[in-house]
């Protein structure tokens, strides 16, 4: 695929503190989970945990940006869990000292935090194809996203579960469940949902918050998104994927592969649509009968779980 | 077939049979509550009547807010408050109910969609989480008049530890529900004619294939792996009759939302729940673990739908390999 020289700029970045609500890491990307769910359970380990996955992204992101993205992909993963354990070992040593129940109370998630997905996946989706100051302003903006949403996770496990705020006793009834794992994913699930909600209402209303302008892309990532939705529904498998999970294509009906590429994009958005239009006369003829709207929503849903951050770049 | 008829039509001939089927489970359910009332007096009336209440309640705000319609004419809601209290005892605090009717619809129902699309038993997910966040509560069983004087200790948790010797009990007790348990569950002689008029009612006939799936496998494994010494038919029995198994195969599996379409899978998701539920009840720490051994099974339907799709696909591979279809040539 050919390459572009330059960083991309999209709007996103032009609301990026919005993103932090909108493509909220926790409860929107569902990535870092793991020691949210487990040890979260209090405002104290909550801040702990978003303090440490700031820094990691603060220093990751901008490095990969300037140094890193010229390595590849699978040199720079390990790259980024190097500087993570860099950063957490002396981090565990300088808390035991300081304050050792905390740490006791993080059990193995406070040294797993060097293995940070959040990192790992911001860098890989976001910094390594951008400048510095865009990918420091992705990590402040995920790092706050992260931070306010673990705060309130832990405000809310604390409070129900232990009958607590910040180890001050407020009720003597709590609810045990919230203490375990599956009550993490309970109060993550509520309040993702609860966003969905929020967000639903407030475009509703005509009020929209950060990334939801991503819409309005740049010209240069428009004609990113046009190019892998092409490449993407030229491979023979994934179009025979796509077309039987929008249930055109029997089990044992064949599709001839494409011979011919697709012709060029054109300007209009959104380019999912576009794709799914230009290649729906060959698919009708194969299967000879007309592609309903599932296979656009399909080919939809497949380009925006792939080109999450553009994702224009071969790496 | 429904393809001529106009939507409207169709959505009021679904809201009508989800409204008689929940209706019929609400009329199923009534004579567990007299048992419970007959046993118990009228506290176990009042919590039966605070839990639906609630369940009502947070369905018609919830309903509103997040669905945006009003989903509680289908009387889905007074079931899972109803079927929540029947398997707390008696003599508990109403907040459990509340507690667990709450969770059960603001939780595991109305996020998903409603009724029709929940991929867990509302009911069961609300025992389930009182179970887990108030055991002490949940285990706390009222004491009765009509209970068997011989151990004041439930069946469930009497086999749990082995020490469940037949000659102790008479059957006709157990199967009248006079043991110390939940309050609705135990009646197993009212649960057994139930599952008859199940039988005998059009609509329902198929829903028991799960029941019996469960059933049958429950037995089999309480006579493979006996907990009552030297007699493996007291065991069978004593498994079946013990804890909320019985209302759980007969009430709560055959839940239309999540029950599959299909009368093979039916029987294979009863037999999955049944396995799970004897393998909760053998290594779990509670005495009551059906509800979880329910949700797993909710948890796992999507799997067996898959495997039963791949099966059909190669299948039809196999068919068109052997035929040399049409589309061979191209």
């Amino acid at each position: 695929m050919q390459k572009h020289d330059g960083p991309l700029v999209t709007a996103k970045e032009r609301h990026w503190l919005g993103d932090a609500i909108v493509a909220n890491p926790i409860l929107v990307q569902a990535v870092g989970l793991a020691p949210v769910v487990a040890v979260a359970t209090t405002v104290r380990a909550a801040l702990l945990l978003a303090a440490v996955t700031a820094a990691l992204l603060l220093i990751c992101e901008p490095l990969t940006a300037v140094l890193l993205r010229k390595l590849p992909a699978w040199l720079r993963v390990p790259c980024y869990f190097a500087i993570g354990l860099a950063l957490v070992v002396p981090l565990v040593f300088l808390l035991e000292s300081m304050d050792a129940p905390i740490v006791a109370s993080m059990d193995i998630f406070l040294p797993l935090l060097a293995l940070n997905s959040v990192v790992a996946v911001r860098c890989e989706r976001y910094a390594v194809l951008r400048a510095a100051p865009a990918a420091l302003r992705d990590a402040a903006a995920n790092a706050a996203g992260y931070a306010a949403a673990a705060l309130l996770i832990g405000f809310l496990r604390e409070l129900l579960g232990h009958g607590s705020v910040w180890g001050r006793h407020t009720a003597d009834w709590n609810v045990r469940g919230l203490w375990m794992p599956f009550g993490g994913f309970l109060v993550i699930g509520l309040l993702a949902a609860g966003l969905k909600l929020l967000l639903r209402t407030l475009s509703e209303h005509g009020i929209i918050i950060g990334a939801h302008r991503a819409m309005e892309l740049a010209p240069e990532d428009r004609e990113v998104r046009k190019e892998k939705t092409r490449k993407l529904f030229e491979d023979a498998e994934t179009r025979r994927r796509v077309l039987r999970a929008a249930g055109v294509l029997l089990p044992e009906e064949e599709i001839p592969p494409t011979t011919e590429p697709a012709p060029a994009p054109t300007e209009e958005p959104p380019p999912a649509i576009e794709s799914a239009a230009r290649a729906a006369p060959k698919q009708a003829d194969a299967v000879t009968r007309p592609l309903p709207d599932a296979v656009l929503a399909a080919l939809q849903s497949l380009e925006e779980m792939d080109l999450e951050g553009g994702g224009a770049r071969d790496t | 077939m429904d393809e001529k008829q106009p939507r409207w039509k169709q959505v009021l001939r679904e809201s009508r049979a989800l409204r008689r089927w929940n209706l019929t489970s609400l009329g199923l359910s009534l004579p567990l509550l007299f048992v419970g009332y007959y046993y118990y007096g009228s506290s176990a009336l009042r919590l039966a009547v605070i839990s639906a209440l609630t369940a009502v309640a947070c369905e018609a705000v919830a309903g509103r807010l997040v669905l945006r319609r009003r989903t509680v004419d289908d009387w889905n809601a007074v079931v899972i408050g109803l079927w929540i209290a029947l398997m707390l005892p008696a003599g508990c605090s109403p907040w459990l109910g509340v507690t667990g009717a709450a969770f059960a619809v603001l939780v595991v129902k109305i996020p998903f969609g409603g009724t029709q699309s929940a991929p867990f038993i509302p009911a069961a997910a609300g025992f389930a989480f009182l179970t887990v966040c108030f055991p002490e509560r949940v285990f706390a069983y009222a004491p009765s008049a009509f209970v068997d004087p011989i151990d004041s200790r439930p069946l469930a948790a009497l086999l749990r530890g082995g020490q469940f010797t037949p000659r102790n009990w008479n059957i006709s007790s157990i199967l009248l529900g006079q043991t110390v348990g939940p309050m609705g569950t135990g009646g197993i002689l009212m649960i057994a004619v139930v599952l008859l008029v199940m039988l005998l009612l059009h609509g329902r006939r198929s829903a028991a294939l799960a029941s019996f799936g469960f059933l049958a496998i429950c037995a089999l494994t309480a006579y493979l792996f006996p907990r009552v010494e030297n007699n493996r038919i007291a065991s069978v029995w004593m498994e079946l009759c013990s804890g909320s198994l019985a209302f759980a195969a007969v009430y709560l599996l055959p839940d239309p939302a999540s029950l599959p379409a299909r009368w093979f899978t039916r029987l294979g998701y009863g037999a999955m729940a049944g396995l799970l539920a004897m393998l909760l009840r053998y290594l779990g720490s509670y005495d009551e673990n059906i509800c979880f051994a329910l949700l797993l099974a909710n948890a796992s339907l999507p799997l067996l739908e898959r495997a039963r799709a791949e099966l059909r696909h190669i299948r039809a591979e196999r068919a068109e390999k052997k035929g040399g279809g049409v589309n061979a040539k191209a």
